[in-house]
C-alpha cells in the first residue's frame, strides 16, 4: 500500500514538473503580441529583424492585414503589436508588474506624467537629431505637452479637423415645411412639431425629437447631445477647463454655462429630448435614429456619414435623410459650434527607458518613428498598398480603389496621425462635402483640460464625475435650477477646484496659450 | 440544559506527530495545495500592505518605493474624499439588499423545487433558472436596455400605451438601483438555490413520513422538518456573503452604470478602478483593498459571533 502510494506520488511530480516546465521553441497557439523576446533573443545575429513590443494600439488588427506586413518588410523589422482598444487600465496593470513594453500608448497626460514621474520613460531630447522627421513635424506647443523638467518624454499625434455639428433628419424637416434653423426658439419650435407630427408614422406618441449621447470630453470626442447647446452659449463641456478673458477657468462655474442649463431645461420641459441621453451609447442612438425615434441629434459625420452608417440610419425607412444643419445657431453669448481638446483628443506614444541598454533595438525604434513621419510612410498607414488600395498620379493626387474601404481600422495604427483632409475626403469621398463643412465652416471651442497635470492632493477623476452627474440632474431636472448656485460652491468647497484651476493657469501660461 | 464540560487533556493541545507519521504521504499531496494558497493568497496580503504604505514605484518595485508621508497618506485620501460616505452607502446598500433578498429567494426557490411533485417541470424550471448564471453582465446590459429603456423599451412601451408615462428605469439614480439589484438577483438567484437543493436531500426522509402519520401538512412539515434542517447552510451562507459585504459586484456596475446615476450606484470598486487603474495610482488601490479587507475580517468575525447564539457558526 505504502509503495502504491510512493508510486502515486512520484508519478504527480512528475507530471507537474513536465506541465510546468517550459515547452521548447514558441507554442503553437502563442498570440500575436505575447511578449515571447527577451533581449538576448533580440540583441542575438544581425540577420534576424529586432523584434519590437508595440503596446496599446486603439483597434484590432485582423490577421488579413497587409499594411503593418509591408511596414515591417520596409524597417526589417519584427512589430509585436497589441490592441487594448484604448483602455489604458491593462497598461496600467502591465507597467504595474514591471512588465514594460518596448513602445506604448498612453491616453492622457496626467499619466504620462504619472509614468515619468516613475522613471519609465525614455527622454527623448538627446535622440531628437536622430529622427529630424518626427522632430519637424510638430509644433513648438506641441511638443511643450509632452515636456516635463526639460526632457521630452512622448510623440504627440497630429490633431483631427473637426468632425461634428447638428444633424437633422432631412426628410422630416421638408415635411414640416420648415427650414435649418438659426436660433433656439425655431429649433424648439421645429423640434415640437417633429414630437407631435408622428412623422414615423407609427400611430404612438413616442418620438423624443432631440438626441444624442452624454459623457466625458475625453470620451465623447465633442460629439455628445448637449454641446451643440454648450457652446452657442460660448461654452465647452462642463467639466473642462476653458479659456475666458485670458484665464482659464471651469466651464461649468462660468454664468454662461447656466444659461446654456437654463435652455436645455426649456427643451426638456417641453418633452422634445430623449430622456435618456446619459444611457445611450453609439449602438443604441443609431437604432433610435434609424427607428424615427429622433429626429435631431448633435454628432460627428464619422459616427453617422460613412457608407455603413447610412446603411444603417436607412435600414427601416429607405427615404430617411440624416444631413447637417448648414446654418449656425446664435445666441447673445456665441455660435453653435463643435468643442475639441487643444491637445488633439488622441494619445501620445512613449518609449520604455531601458532601451538605452539594448541600443540595437532602440536604433530601430527611433528610425522606424522618422520614417513614420515620412509621406512615404503616411500614404501606406493611411491608404494602404498602392495599386491594391489606392492609386496615385504625378502630380500626387491619391485615387480610392475598392478594397480600401477594407481597411477599416486604419485610424488605430496611423500612430502620429495622418494628413487628416486629404486622409478624410478621399477615403470617405461619399460624404466629402460634409467633412469639408465640419472642418471650415463650423466654429472650434477649445478645452484644455487634458494639458494640465493633476495637482498634488485633489482627484481630477472625482471632479469631473461628480460635475457631470449633477449637469445631467440639473438638465433632467431631478435638481431644480435654483440649487445651482449651491453646487458651484459645493465644488469649491468639497472639490477643491480652485487648487485645478490655478494650476490649469500655470501651466497654460507657460505653454503660451494665456500671457 | 447545562452539557457537563469535558476536561480537555493537556497533551491533545500539542500536535502528536506520531499519529500524522502513518498519513504522511497524504500530508505530502496537501503541499501543492497549501503552497498555492500560500504564494497566491498570503504572500500578496504583505505585499498590499507595503504598497499600501508607499508610493509605489514601477522602476523601484516593492521593496525599494519609498515610504509615504506620512505612511497613512493614501488611507487618508480615500477617507477624506468627498466621495467615501456616498461610496460606503452605496456599497453596504447594494451589498445588503443582494445578500438579505438574495438568501430568502434562493431557500424559497429550493424548498419550491423541492416540494414540486411533477418531476419534469421541476428540472425544467431548475433548469430555467440557473441559466441566467452563465450569462455576462453586458448580455444581461443588453437585455436590460431592450426591456427597459424609456424610448423604445418593452415595458415602457407597454406602459405607455396603458397609463400614457414612462418610468425613466436606466436613467433615474433610486430606481437604477432597484435595476441594479433585481438584475443580480434574477441571474443569481437560481444558481445560489441549488446549494440549498442539496442540503434539502440530505434530509432523513424519516422525519417527513413521522410528520405525515402525525397528521402534518405540508406548509408545517416545511417549517418544522426542511427549514430547521438546513439552518446550518443558511448561516454558513450568510456568514461567507457577510465576508464579501464590500464587494458589490463590479464588474455588474462597471457594466450597466452611466453618469446621471453614480448618486446611487457608484461603489467602491468602479471608484478605485477609475481612480487607482485608469489614473496610475498603484498605492491608493493597494490601501482601499486593505481597507475592504479589514472591514470584511471585522464582519466575518463579529457575524460568527452572533451566529453562535443560533449554535451554528464556522469556527
Amino acid at each position: 500500500m505504502k509503495k502504491r502510494i510512493v508510486v502515486l506520488m512520484l508519478c504527480m511530480v512528475m507530471l507537474l514538473t513536465v506541465a510546468c516546465s517550459k515547452p521548447p521553441g514558441p507554442s503553437p497557439t502563442q498570440q500575436v503580441g505575447e511578449p515571447s523576446s527577451t533581449p538576448e533573443e533580440t540583441a542575438g545575429s544581425s540577420d534576424e529583424p529586432i523584434v519590437i513590443n508595440l503596446f496599446g494600439v486603439p483597434t484590432t488588427i485582423p490577421e488579413t492585414d497587409p499594411v503593418i506586413p509591408e511596414l515591417e518588410a520596409r524597417l526589417g523589422i519584427d512589430l509585436n503589436i497589441e490592441s487594448t482598444g484604448g483602455d489604458e487600465s491593462l497598461l496600467v496593470s502591465r507597467l504595474a508588474g514591471g512588465d514594460i513594453p518596448d513602445v506604448f500608448r498612453v491616453t492622457t497626460i496626467s499619466n504620462l506624467s504619472a509614468y515619468y514621474k516613475d522613471s519609465v520613460l525614455l527622454n527623448l531630447k538627446d535622440y531628437m537629431d536622430e529622427m529630424p522627421n518626427v522632430r519637424d513635424m510638430f509644433t513648438e506647443q506641441q511638443w511643450a505637452r509632452v515636456e516635463f523638467d526639460g526632457g521630452i518624454y512622448g510623440i504627440p499625434r497630429r490633431p483631427e479637423e473637426n468632425y461634428n455639428c447638428w444633424y437633422i433628419r432631412k426628410d422630416w424637416l421638408d415635411a414640416l415645411n420648415k427650414e435649418d434653423p438659426a436660433t433656439f426658439d425655431e429649433l424648439l419650435d421645429i423640434a415640437i412639431a417633429m414630437n407631435e407630427a408622428d412623422l414615423d408614422g407609427n400611430g404612438k406618441n413616442d418620438t423624443y425629437a432631440i438626441s444624442g449621447t452624454y459623457g466625458p470630453a475625453v470620451s465623447t470626442f465633442g460629439r455628445g447631445a448637449f454641446e451643440g447647446f454648450w457652446t452657442a452659449y460660448g461654452v465647452t463641456n462642463p467639466e473642462t477647463i476653458m479659456i475666458k478673458d485670458n484665464e482659464a477657468v471651469l466651464s461649468v462655474t462660468l454664468p454662461e454655462f447656466r444659461y446654456a442649463t437654463e435652455e436645455i431645461r426649456r427643451f426638456v420641459e417641453a418633452g422634445v429630448v430623449d430622456p435618456e441621453i446619459i444611457a445611450n451609447n453609439l449602438d443604441s442612438l443609431h437604432e433610435k435614429m434609424a427607428t424615427g425615434k429622433t429626429g435631431i441629434c448633435y454628432g460627428a459625420w464619422s459616427t453617422y456619414s460613412k457608407i455603413d452608417q447610412i446603411k444603417t440610419l436607412t435600414s427601416v425607412f429607405p427615404d430617411a435623410e440624416w444631413l447637417p444643419m448648414r446654418k449656425q445657431i446664435k445666441t447673445d453669448y456665441g455660435v453653435s459650434g463643435a468643442t475639441q481638446s487643444r491637445s488633439g483628443n488622441d494619445a501620445v506614444y512613449a518609449i520604455n527607458a531601458d532601451l538605452v541598454d539594448q541600443p540595437k533595438k532602440l536604433d530601430a525604434v527611433i528610425n522606424m518613428f522618422n520614417y513614420m513621419a515620412t509621406e512615404e510612410c503616411d500614404l501606406l498607414l493611411s491608404f494602404g498598398i498602392e495599386g491594391e488600395h489606392y492609386e496615385i498620379d504625378s502630380n500626387g493626387t491619391v485615387t480610392k480603389l475598392d478594397k480600401m474601404d477594407e481597411l477599416t481600422y486604419g485610424w488605430g495604427i496611423q500612430f502620429l496621425g495622418r494628413p487628416d483632409m486629404l486622409y478624410c475626403m478621399t477615403k470617405f469621398d461619399n460624404c466629402a462635402d460634409i467633412i469639408e463643412y465640419c472642418a471650415n465652416e463650423v466654429k472650434v471651442y477649445y478645452h484644455y483640460g487634458q494639458l494640465v497635470e493633476q495637482p498634488e492632493g485633489i482627484n481630477i477623476s472625482d471632479i469631473e464625475s461628480y460635475i457631470l452627474e449633477q449637469v445631467s440632474q440639473f438638465i433632467y431636472g431631478t435638481r431644480g435650477m435654483d440649487e445651482w448656485d449651491s453646487f458651484i460652491d459645493s465644488l469649491y468647497s468639497a472639490y477643491s477646484i480652485q487648487t485645478y484651476v490655478d494650476a490649469a493657469n500655470e501651466t497654460l501660461k507657460e505653454l503660451g496659450y494665456i500671457n | 440544559m447545562h452539557m457537563p464540560i469535558r476536561k480537555i487533556p493537556e497533551k491533545s493541545l500539542r500536535i502528536q506527530w506520531y499519529r500524522l507519521k502513518p498519513q504522511g504521504a497524504f500530508m505530502l499531496m496537501m503541499l501543492p495545495g497549501l503552497v498555492f494558497y500560500f504564494i497566491y493568497l498570503y504572500l500578496p496580503i504583505g505585499a498590499a500592505l507595503l504598497v499600501s504604505i508607499k508610493d509605489y514605484g514601477v522602476k523601484s518595485g516593492i521593496f525599494n518605493s519609498p515610504i509615504a508621508s506620512p505612511w497613512y497618506k493614501h488611507f487618508k485620501f480615500f477617507v477624506q474624499s468627498p466621495y467615501f460616505w456616498p461610496l460606503l452607502r452605496n456599497t453596504m446598500l447594494i451589498s445588503m439588499a443582494k445578500m438579505l433578498l438574495g438568501i430568502p429567494l434562493a431557500v424559497a426557490l429550493a424548498i419550491l423545487l423541492n416540494e414540486c411533485r411533477v418531476n419534469k417541470l421541476k428540472r425544467a424550471v431548475q433548469t430555467l433558472t440557473y441559466m441566467p448564471h452563465f450569462l455576462s453582465w453586458v448580455v444581461i446590459y443588453g437585455m436590460c436596455f431592450v426591456l427597459f429603456s424609456e424610448t423604445n423599451g418593452l415595458i415602457n412601451d407597454w406602459l405607455r400605451s396603458l397609463t400614457g408615462s414612462t418610468v425613466p428605469f436606466l436613467t433615474n439614480p433610486s430606481v437604477f438601483r432597484n435595476l441594479i439589484i433585481g438584475s443580480d438577483l434574477w441571474k443569481s438567484t437560481g444558481w445560489s438555490a441549488i446549494i440549498y437543493l442539496a442540503a434539502i436531500s440530505g434530509i432523513d426522509p424519516q422525519l417527513y413520513e413521522a410528520a405525515y402519520i402525525d397528521g402534518a401538512s405540508r406548509a408545517k412539515t416545511i417549517w418544522h422538518i426542511t427549514l430547521p434542517s438546513i439552518t446550518n447552510v443558511i448561516v454558513l451562507t450568510l456568514i461567507l456573503r457577510c465576508g464579501t459585504i464590500l464587494n458589490a459586484g463590479f464588474d455588474q456596475v462597471y457594466v450597466m452604470y452611466n453618469e446621471g446615476v453614480y448618486s446611487t450606484v457608484d461603489i467602491i470598486d468602479t471608484w478605485v478602478f477609475r481612480t487607482g487603474f485608469e489614473n496610475f495610482n498603484l498605492s491608493l488601490s493597494s490601501a482601499v483593498g486593505l481597507f475592504k479587507s479589514v472591514i470584511s475580517f471585522i464582519m466575518i468575525v463579529t457575524v460568527n459571533q452572533l451566529s453562535r447564539h443560533w449554535g451554528e457558526s464556522l469556527w
